[in-house]
């Protein structure tokens, strides 16, 4: 079925004689070389490198999100080795001033209440920094 | 963008399309996540340790940045198939007979549907059964036809639909995992018995909640999901349960204060001084006191006592300095509200005695003077003896003569009999949260040492405590969490 979804607007799937298709993570096969005329050629390789990029886009969004969470895990397993660890190291000094800038400048409520209802301004600055990635990576 | 005109007659070709799948693209991958991001039983939260409620708000607002993809990415599509790609309308009629086009516009109907009937006032006006059956199903089909439209990119699908099974799964196991399994004495489904109470009157009335059942010991501040079969299968609401585990004991005694309101609650409210069935999940939510005890300011509003109540109690017992700076702060419309937690009340007033750094502070926001209510309990034959002379005969009052023997009157209750100890009556206003934690922190930074500040309660009280918070200065390190009812 999936390969016939696509025909509508790859008319040309089948193999060109001599010619070998090309695996695409989430997209139809790519039959090469192309055989069509050249703006039809240029058109289907660019729908095909971006629909690379975007499958890359959407592993590096996936990537960036388990990296902070093995960060967090990693630091959250040195804070809670016990009290011992806590004297100096660099590591908890940051993290305790990292504490203390969230609270004072991200406890507080976000503005626009009739917008976000009532929530913290640290939801707010996570929010934003999602839709800023999307927004770049769209 | 670039467009041009194909070879094929009629065709124009953009970069519309192209965008459009990015942004499909990126809604795909972004699906898992947001699920996550709303499971109870939740992946993050084990690994994080922040609570789960907390990835409500981002829940739901990728919630709607998805429903923002799907629709750019249909509008993107549909403007490609009806207007550039010629003859128009033919060529789109034509599209629209495909299969993946078909599914293409059922998943952006049940996006929308999930967006707009999880919308706040919508909610109110369906009712929150009919949200919580919907949103499940909506999204399950949701995830299937975004299957269907591109299944090439089954595996964000595969992956939503496997934590959402999980999620219910778990939830479903050790629900029959409370009522059926772990237990030595019994087998089969042990049934709990939730004995109702109806305390308070006129606008201030709410459900106490109160049965004994064999479980393992929770953590104080932590929650139950609590279902009433015979009102409903469908809900099931948190809420802190008031009274300590007992690490000693296989059966464990559960107190729960639910304000009366519209819905289950009040239904709950018209079964007082009956028995009615409970089923229970849990416990959910992080344990206090958390690390060593040392310094503790627990703010409650209202019913938000159930979360500080137990907390208090645990750091006094768990004291390692008892000198230790501890505040009970709660704040109550009437001084009557005392009365649902009397028995707990009195017994953390004599704690007054044995820890020298404790201090309860109550604040009553609605009186200029105690009233002193005729009734305060469940209705029963017995009239409560009475010292005060405006209390009639007819007073009905209490549950038997063993629980009215172990309750104090609250004039007990308000009575200034110890150092530390303050009843405020405010008439109509709320204590200011910074007054209450500057005093708190002059006290506790004074001695130093870790501080713990918990709270919970109305909404509005969450946002004065957060930002009296983020103003406090502290050098040996402060941890603070609000138990949001919301």
């Amino acid at each position: 079925m999936a390969h016939n979804m696509l025909e509508p607007r790859h008319s040309h799937v089948e193999l060109p004689p001599g010619g070998y298709m090309v695996k695409h993570w989430g997209y139809g096969d790519e039959p090469l070389p192309c055989t069509s005329d050249a703006d039809t050629c240029k058109y289907l390789d660019g729908v095909y490198v971006m629909h690379d990029l975007s499958m890359k886009y959407s592993f590096i969004m996936w990537g960036v999100l388990l990296g902070i969470a093995v960060v967090w895990v990693t630091l959250r397993g040195w804070r809670m080795g016990g009290p011992a660890q806590k004297v100096g190291g660099v590591i908890d000094k940051v993290c305790d001033s990292v504490e203390r800038v969230k609270r004072k400048w991200l406890l507080k409520d976000a503005p626009l209440k009739y917008f976000f209802g009532r929530t913290t301004r640290l939801q707010v600055a996570i929010l934003a920094i999602f839709l800023g990635y999307l927004l770049i990576f769209s | 963008m670039y467009a041009e005109p194909a070879k094929q007659p009629g065709k124009t070709r953009t970069t519309l399309g192209w965008w459009s799948n990015r942004v499909g693209v990126l809604s795909y991958a972004l699906t898992p996540f947001t699920v996550l991001l709303a499971t109870r039983e939740n992946v993050l939260t084990i690994l994080t340790g922040i609570p789960y409620q907390h990835f409500n708000f981002l829940h739901r607002w990728l919630g709607r940045v998805i429903f923002a993809q799907a629709a750019l990415h249909t509008l993107g599509w549909t403007i490609v198939e009806a207007y550039y790609y010629k003859p128009s309308p033919d060529v789109y009629y034509l599209f629209l007979t495909n299969m993946y086009a078909v599914f293409g516009c059922l998943a952006t109907l049940f996006i929308c549907f999930l967006t707009v009937f999880s919308m706040k006032s919508v909610i109110r006006w369906t009712g929150y059964e009919f949200f919580k059956i919907t949103h499940l199903i909506g999204a399950v089909l949701y995830i299937g036809a975004c299957w269907g439209h591109w299944d090439k990119l089954w595996c964000w699908m595969v992956a939503s639909l496997i934590l959402i099974a999980l999620d219910q799964g778990v939830r479903l196991g050790r629900t029959i995992y409370l009522h059926c399994g772990g237990s030595k004495s019994s087998l089969g489904f042990r049934r709990a018995m939730a004995n109702v109470q109806m305390i308070g009157e006129g606008d201030d009335v709410i459900v106490r909640l109160d049965f004994d059942f064999e479980q393992e010991a929770w953590e104080p501040g932590q929650h139950f999901y609590l279902c009433f079969p015979s009102l409903s299968i469908w809900q099931s609401h948190p809420f802190t349960v008031s009274s300590m585990p007992d690490l000693s004991s296989n059966t464990q005694h559960h107190t729960y204060l639910l304000r009366a309101r519209k819905g289950q609650t009040a239904q709950l409210a018209a079964l007082a001084g009956q028995d009615v069935q409970v089923v229970i999940t849990g416990p959910y939510g992080p344990g206090w006191p958390r690390h060593t005890t040392d310094n503790v300011l627990a703010v409650a509003g209202g019913t938000g006592v159930t979360f500080t109540m137990p907390i208090i109690i645990a750091s006094l017992r768990q004291l390692i300095v008892p000198q230790a700076t501890v505040e009970f702060v709660w704040v109550i419309r009437r001084a009557q509200d005392l009365l649902w937690l009397n028995k707990e009340f009195v017994e953390l007033k004599e704690m007054l005695a044995t820890n020298p750094g404790l201090r309860i502070s109550i604040f009553v926001t609605r009186e200029d003077t105690p009233h002193i209510p005729f009734c305060c309990n469940r209705p029963s034959k017995q009239p409560q003896p009475s010292q005060d002379p405006e209390k009639g005969p007819s007073s009905s009052v209490a549950a038997s003569s063993s629980e009215l023997s172990n309750r104090a009157t609250l004039q007990e209750l308000l009575a200034i009999d110890q150092d530390r100890f303050s009843v405020e009556l405010l008439g109509s206003h709320h204590p200011t949260m910074p007054t209450v934690v500057t005093s708190f922190m002059e006290r506790a930074n004074k001695r130093g040492g870790y501080i713990q500040v918990v709270g919970s309660g109305p909404d509005s009280m969450g946002s004065d405590l957060r930002t009296a918070i983020s103003q406090v200065e502290e050098k040996d390190g402060l941890d603070f969490y609000w138990d949001s009812r919301e």
